[in-house]
């Protein structure tokens, strides 16, 4: 089997600010994989549609998208100020 | 039906698959759209751009384009890490697959050495590339199931690719890098008389591709080997194939595989490969120029910048073209690439032909849906 760590050279380029950031924004990502696997679960446990049920993993990730978007931190979206942009419903 | 790993897989295991797919599909849309909204509102307040360099140095001031980065990235890190663990733990039963097959035949060779150009970086951030341990074909193969969103289940894509050939039969085709398999079976599928011949470098994907064949009755020959060195005699192919394989090669390997290719065609033999090419949007080709560094894909801009008219009329083959191609409904665009809104990759068919007669540059029937 492979084993990752006798293939990896070097470091992953770091997208937003530092290896750092990166690392935790795919953590995070990795943490809503799993957890939308608990999700379909327990939604199966339910008697519930995992596939149709409002903890899919679009919907998940949906939420897990807002909230990691660099401007959804802020009261007012710095990047709609500065570039004009429409404000998106 | 092709059967593939990914069929085989518990119910957990293609959850994970499922959100991995819908990340992509987020970032392909939701993502995309807001950062060629951002794009677009720069240029017109600046200027547009006029240059793939200006193009990209737009992109890169646009506040999504980092996340966007991140995105496509991370994901496709990810869904390795995700695919291997995945086969790792199933692999009792996946690896049952890679049996000996019995109708298609697996030609292995074990002294082949792989060049560095293949071997010393590992294309789409797959860890230990396609080549290496045994399960890396599995591994391959349940990652481009994630890779590639839209209409592109099993073989879907490369049967409507397979359609626009434009011949009734042929003798012998090859399908150049042909991997596990999923670009040659279509054409064994279509042209069932035909001799039909896979050659990849990747003893595992060799293996995993007779399989597969096997599976579907498709008798096709797959022979670990060097596109650019078929061991083909001369003038005895009608069809020279392969889908997304030219982007891996450096411009020399890629003359040497032209050469190869008109030196096996028979006269009147066509070539034709599916690929990416540059679409003219200066946005989309400089987001497609970044999406090569953050795929492992260093070849891919220079095959954009190759001069494939040239270098194919250089060996002897005539009429070569890009003509834009749709991978959802399988049309050639010979008027030029579509608006899409969504992020895809700008499919396009490589096509030329070896005249028939050493005097002539008669083309052979045009392709299906071609100008």
């Amino acid at each position: 089997m492979i084993d990752i760590d006798d293939v990896v050279e070097g470091s992953e380029p770091a997208f937003l600010g530092s290896a750092t950031v990166d690392q935790l924004a795919a953590m995070v990502l990795t943490l809503g994989m799993e957890l939308s696997v608990l999700a379909a679960r327990v939604a199966e446990l339910e008697g519930r549609d995992p596939a149709t049920d409002s903890q899919s993993a679009s919907s998940l990730l949906d939420r897990l998208f807002a909230n990691l978007r660099p401007s959804s931190g802020h009261a007012r979206p710095l990047v709609a100020e500065r570039l004009d942009l429409a404000v998106r419903p | 039906m092709a059967r593939i790993a990914l069929d085989t897989l518990g119910d957990d295991d293609r959850r994970r698959i499922d959100y991995l797919t819908a990340m992509r599909r987020l970032w392909s849309t939701e993502v995309f759209g807001r950062l060629r909204d951002e794009f677009d509102t720069l240029a017109a307040r600046e200027g547009a751009p006029t240059t793939l360099e200006e193009a990209g140095e737009l992109v890169e001031r646009c506040p999504s384009y980092a996340w966007f980065g991140f995105l496509e990235r991370g994901a496709q890190v990810l869904k390795w890490r995700v695919v291997n663990d995945v086969v790792a733990r199933n692999w009792e039963t996946l690896g049952e697959d890679l049996r000996p097959p019995h109708l298609a035949r697996a030609e292995l060779d074990p002294e082949l050495e792989l060049p560095g150009w293949y071997r010393d970086h590992d294309i789409h951030c797959q860890p230990g590339g396609v080549w290496g341990a045994a399960p890396s074909a599995l591994v391959y193969e349940i990652g481009t199931q994630v890779l590639h969103i839209g209409r592109n289940r099993g073989l879907e894509l490369h049967r409507r690719f397979t359609a626009t050939f434009p011949g009734e039969t042929y003798r012998r085709i090859v399908d150049m890098g042909s991997g596990f398999g999923k670009s040659t079976r279509p054409f064994k599928e279509r042209y069932a008389e035909a001799d039909v011949i896979g050659i990849e470098f990747s003893g595992p994907c060799v293996r995993l591709a007779a399989t597969r064949a096997d599976d579907d009755g498709l008798e096709i020959t797959f022979r670990q080997g060097d596109a650019a060195a078929t061991g083909l005699p001369d003038g005895t192919v009608d069809v020279v194939t392969g889908t997304m394989v030219l982007h891996e090669m450096p411009p020399d390997v890629l003359r040497a595989t032209f050469a190869e290719a008109a030196r096996i065609l028979t006269p009147g033999g066509i070539v034709r490969f599916l690929e990416f090419s540059r679409t003219g949007d200066l946005f989309r080709d400089a987001v497609m120029e970044d999406h090569a560094w953050r795929q492992n894909e260093p070849f891919m801009p220079g095959l954009m910048e190759f001069d494939v008219v040239r270098e194919l009329s250089a060996v002897g083959l005539a009429g070569a073209r890009w003509v834009p191609f749709d991978e959802r409904t399988g049309e050639l665009l010979p008027e030029g690439f579509p608006e899409r809104a969504e992020w895809h990759l700008p499919w396009a068919v490589l096509e030329a032909h070896k005249p028939a007669l050493a005097a002539s540059t008669t083309p052979p029937a045009p392709a299906e849906g071609a100008a």
